[in-house]
């Protein structure tokens, strides 16, 4: 076994205590902190990358690993009194991969592990829930063909619709497959898996483990993952942990569910519970988008309980990390658990408005509140807009192609766009479509109006890229080039008058148009103030918008 | 002057862009010295000119280039083939633009802003479908240059650019600045619509 200073092939969740995140990797790292919170957890194992790794180095598991799986898998079984592969109790497992650095959706993860023909109909006598045993058992077959087995998802797909085809279902009556139908569906995967592999669906829960977590192994270098590090530069060598935990059900009936949620709004940085959940469903049918999910706050009036814990968590979770989190939950049979957690996406405004929240609720520092906002951002997000009170109506309007506001002279030509601004004229190029040559005219105006295309159009695409304000596909504005004058029904522009394009509304203006500084959230100025105390550079745009 | 193909690429290009500079031209894949031997010949035959460090074409180059085009289809007696992949290629320029627009633009609850590519998965996921459409381009491709083989090169520096962009250089979609994938496929796609004859659907 496992000699003095090695270090161990398998963890559990307490044991993990104290390990970091590149050793666990994320996901791990997560249930580990949680564990030591005393969340509401389901008991689990780790399997660190520095496993992953040895298996690359040696190319194959570890001879020891699977015995240490077993022996540790004991301490799991005891904790939730049921037992991989017995027929009395089944324990259920999910087996996923979690690297050090977010990798989201790039490697594998199999869920409801441990079942074969045996052991559902001893899960569908002891829940006395038939569709519920087998559902999770057609999910484990398909799960386990397609990412273990690599039986092509289309020919298990192709099995599944034949089946539907040959009881009259439509693909949208799967949900209301009887078990009995299910039975036989499951045995068509199976028939499929024989036929493309050449070999038995494995009916042992011992082999299936095993099976799995080399998958897991095996999927860190999947052309996926692989093309994702390359392009983050995230190094090869960091390798994938394994997380082996009891299954919870949300699949169980109207008293169970599942969800994701985030601990603040991550668009606006709101402190309230953002997410949504389903009932009666595993956590993959949130992502697979079949069924449309509930707004978390449905779980206050369904769950009220529930959702008070929920808050709570929230509440020890971002004051344990410091941090926004993104939660997965389950709800089985009334019970909540807490599957994963993880610093949570936001747009650059929640980043704001959280930073600053968390500095006042004595979560952060404020120089650390500095630190997550990128600063150099931020002009982008913040800028001036017409003044709604100036009382000027557009002339015409168009698409709102490239955001921002441009005053100028209108020009008709690359050339005189070229001489104008060589005189330091701000010029607007007006052009019914823009052509390759048209391209050094839009590097020298302020804007751009065309009278044809749309959002996706050449135009809009290089406005883009220069970061210029630009209206497309104006189709009110005639343009003359002969005259060098564009009409509006009976108005007429000619070259040189000054016009305003706002290419966040897609509005054309006559003339300079009042602008008003946009609306700074007051969290923002004490930002900028903290940026100013701790000597952090804040460029010079955002400082003139306030 | 007998026109041939890399004579062709270089008219081509600055009947595209009008006026160029000689860097420009020499993403085009032919030696330096192969280039300036193209452009004295062109230059004396009338058919370019030259200002300060650019080169315009002359409107009896656009002529010339025009004519050649025709040729080029006619005697490959394959013109209607050709139709079939120009259309093909529209269908991929609409799903290729689209893609572009989504890495500018990202919809912020329905509005609509800069993509400050802060989110990696947004980004991947792109690059991902990129890399998609860049197979079918290449397939398409491939039988275009059966039928004009000076379009290599575009192949050529396509794969270029996505092969940089997926190593991490994000500039490498869409930069003017940049022997971008965006810059190539518009050069390309201009191309290919002054062969067909076919207008640009913006």
């Amino acid at each position: 076994m496992v000699m003095k200073n090695e270090k161990p092939f398998v963890l559990s969740f307490e044991e993990a205590i104290g390990l970091s995140k590149r050793e666990l990797g994320g996901k791990g790292y997560g249930l580990m902190e949680m564990t030591k919170l005393g969340l509401p957890v389901p008991p689990g194992l780790i399997i660190p990358t520095y496993v992953c790794r040895e298996y690359y180095r040696a190319g194959r598991l570890p001879k020891q690993l699977m015995d240490m799986v077993a022996d540790k898998l004991k301490m799991i079984e005891d904790k939730v009194g049921r037992k991989l592969g017995s027929v009395h109790k089944p324990l259920l497992v999910s087996v996923r991969s979690g690297a050090p650095v977010s990798m989201p959706g790039m490697m594998d993860t199999i869920l409801n592990l441990g079942l074969n023909d045996e052991i559902v109909e001893a899960l569908a006598k002891e829940t006395g829930n038939m569709s519920f045993a087998y559902d999770t058992y057609f999910r484990f077959v398909h799960c386990f063909s397609r990412i273990v087995l690599r039986v092509p998802q289309e020919e298990l797909d192709e099995a599944v619709e034949e089946f539907l085809r040959s009881r009259s279902f439509r693909v949208l009556d799967f949900s209301k497959l009887s078990h009995e139908d299910l039975k036989e569906l499951i045995w068509d995967l199976k028939k499929v898996v024989g036929h493309k592999t050449g070999r038995r669906f494995p009916e042992d829960p011992k082999d299936q483990l095993k099976e799995a977590i080399e998958a897991v192994f095996r999927s860190w270098n999947n052309p996926r993952a692989k093309a994702y590090r390359k392009l983050y530069k995230i190094p090869e060598d960091l390798c994938t942990a394994v997380v082996i935990q009891a299954m919870v059900f949300g699949n169980l009936g109207q008293n169970s569910g599942t969800g994701v949620c985030f601990t603040r709004n991550p668009s606006t940085g709101e402190k309230e519970l953002y997410g949504e959940f389903l009932i009666n469903a595993q956590g993959e049918d949130i992502v697979a988008g079949e069924r449309t999910p509930m707004p978390i706050h449905e779980l206050k009036r369904r769950f009220p309980r529930i959702y008070e814990q929920l808050l709570n968590i929230a509440e020890i979770l971002e004051k344990h990390f410091k941090d926004m989190q993104d939660i997965e939950f389950t709800i089985q049979e009334g019970k909540l658990y807490i599957l994963q957690t993880r610093p949570g996406k936001r747009t650059l405004k929640a980043s704001i408005k959280i930073a600053v929240d968390m500095v006042e609720e004595g979560l952060i520092t404020e120089r650390e509140a500095i630190e997550r906002v990128d600063m150099s951002k931020l002009a982008q997000v913040f800028k001036s807009r017409i003044d709604p009170h100036a009382g000027i109506k557009p002339l015409a309007r168009g698409l709102n192609a490239s955001p921002g506001i441009a005053t100028g002279k209108v020009v008709f030509t690359v050339r005189d766009a070229e001489v104008y601004s060589s005189k330091g004229e701000p010029v607007i190029l007006v052009r019914p479509e823009t052509k390759p040559e048209d391209v050094r005219g839009i590097a020298v105006s302020v804007g751009i109006l065309t009278t044809k295309g749309g959002m996706t159009s050449h135009a809009a695409v290089v406005a883009r890229g220069l970061g210029k304000p630009a209206v497309v596909g104006a189709k009110d504005v005639k343009i003359d080039l002969d005259n060098e004058l564009f009409k509006v029904n009976n108005l007429v522009v000619r070259k040189f008058a000054v016009i305003t394009i706002d290419g966040s509304t897609g509005n054309i203006y006559l003339g300079k148009v009042p602008t008003i500084k946009p609306e700074i959230p007051p969290e923002i100025r004490k930002l900028l103030n903290w940026a100013e105390k701790y000597g952090k550079h804040v460029p010079s745009e955002l400082k003139n918008l306030i | 002057m007998q026109m041939n193909q890399k004579i062709f690429l270089v008219l081509n290009y600055l009947d595209i862009f009008k006026t160029t500079n000689e860097e420009a031209l020499k993403l085009l894949g032919l030696s330096e010295n192969e280039l300036k031997l193209i452009l004295k010949n062109l230059f004396q035959e009338g058919l370019i000119r030259r200002t300060n460090s650019e080169w315009i074409i002359e409107e009896s180059g656009e002529e010339m280039v025009r004519g050649y085009r025709e040729r080029l289809l006619r005697e490959s007696s394959r013109s209607e083939e050709f139709m079939k992949y120009c259309e093909e290629f529209e269908r991929l320029n609409k799903e290729f633009k689209e893609l572009v627009t989504r890495w500018q633009l990202k919809d912020e609850g329905g509005m609509l802003v800069p993509n400050d590519h802060s989110d990696p998965d947004y980004d991947f996921k792109i690059i991902e479908r990129l890399s998609v459409v860049h197979e079918k381009t290449m397939n398409v491709l491939k039988r275009i240059c059966e039928i004009i083989p000076a379009f290599k090169i575009y192949a050529k520096r396509l794969e270029n650019a996505l092969n940089l962009l997926m190593n991490g250089n994000l500039e490498y979609m869409v930069d003017k600045s940049k022997e971008s994938y965006h810059e190539v496929w518009f050069e390309l796609h201009e191309s290919l619509l002054k062969i067909s004859g076919m207008k640009r659907v913006e």
